[in-house]
């Protein structure tokens, strides 16, 4: 099976090379951006299978990209990443067609079966 | 507008909701963080333990990196717990420069979501002044959050404290594309509340075609102890 392809939006720079990092370890191949308009140009170019994408980030919020993405690739599922248990925005993110949100800091394990799930594969 | 107290309540309760809000969602980014650099370091000794070489570099650099998100998350506790202390903070000399260099900090985040630099103007050093440090603050909120709103993207505004004209100012300047007028007409209800309670005077320019000064002069009372 190819490796599962994930693009990973979060303004904070060292959460995202760390992520990436942790999840090639695992054979997943995943790619970070620290911006919407990054995020938003990137999926032009390359192929996910799935987006991991923090709601509050300057300029263009979550909320905005998760917008522009289900406009431009409606099949493409996308995971918010949000900090506050209650946030509102992350309701909001899935009444836009986020696949779940998960709250940080998060246990990998959990956010692996999450992509995996969010991707249509099967958990091991 | 006359503002009750029961309004500029809700708006000083707005203001410290939004401002623990947003140093609590730092803390919490320097928590995610360190999670995934404690865990890398695991992921590391869990390669070592199978065989793998251990990367001794790798693994100091990983620490350090936990150290600075540590000392960064110990900077947002600080002034989380110093602005705790303010609300019930009596009437007493204050440094005014002190206060500039709080909501300087405390808004940083506000203006990296609006897309704009906030910075300290030249500083003449403490400014004695006599009243109540959570209602100058709010005060300085109001009119950071107000030069924002009317800021063009990529500027900078300054957060400036000192002594014009013989008053007591703080001064917020930044880059917009309105004319004085719809500059000022922003000018929002909560900034008015904390303005009336205070007796400030708030006053607007804009210089060079583009640079919009919002001026807030601190009535008399609030004047250093030596000078009254």
């Amino acid at each position: 099976m190819e490796p599962l392809r994930v693009l990973i939006v979060d303004d904070e720079e060292e959460l995202v090379s760390t992520l990436v990092e942790r999840l090639e370890i695992r054979g997943i191949n995943a790619h970070g951006v620290t911006a919407g308009k990054e995020a938003l140009a990137c999926l032009q170019d390359m192929a996910f299978d799935v987006v991991l994408l923090d709601v509050k980030m300057p300029e263009i919020g979550g909320l905005q990209v998760i917008q522009e993405i289900k406009k431009q690739l409606p099949d493409l599922e996308v995971i918010l990443l949000t900090g506050h248990g209650s946030d509102e925005d992350a309701k909001k993110g899935l009444e836009l067609g986020a696949f779940e949100y998960i709250i940080k800091p998060f246990n990998l394990s959990a956010l692996i079966d999450a992509l995996h799930r969010a991707a249509g594969r099967d958990v091991l | 507008m006359t503002y009750t107290d029961d309004q500029l309540r809700r708006r000083s309760l707005e203001f410290s909701g939004r401002i623990t809000a947003s140093l609590s969602h730092e803390i919490n980014n320097v928590m995610a963080i360190i999670n995934e650099l404690s865990g890398l370091l695991d992921d590391f000794t869990f390669a070592a333990e199978n065989g793998r070489p251990i990367d001794l570099e790798r693994q100091k650099t990983t620490v350090r990196k936990i150290t600075a998100q540590i000392y960064r998350g110990r900077e947002y506790i600080q002034q989380l717990n110093s602005f705790a202390h303010m609300m019930d903070s009596k009437n007493q000399e204050l440094d005014l420069a002190r206060c500039a260099e709080q909501i300087s900090f405390v808004c940083q985040r506000f203006a990296r979501n609006r897309k704009v630099g906030l910075g300290l103007g030249p500083s003449g050093g403490a400014l004695a002044v006599q009243g109540h440090s959570f209602e100058l603050l709010h005060l300085m909120f109001r009119l950071v959050v107000l030069a924002m709103d009317v800021s063009v993207p990529d500027s900078q505004i300054t957060l400036q404290v000192g002594m014009q004209n013989e008053e007591i100012c703080i001064t917020v300047t930044g880059d917009t594309v309105l004319d004085e007028n719809e500059a000022f007409s922003k000018e929002n209800a909560a900034l008015t509340g904390i303005v009336e309670k205070l007796g400030a005077e708030v006053r607007s320019s804009l210089s060079s075609g583009k640079t919009i000064h919002l001026i807030a002069a601190l009535p008399k009372d609030t004047w250093p102890l030596s000078t009254v």
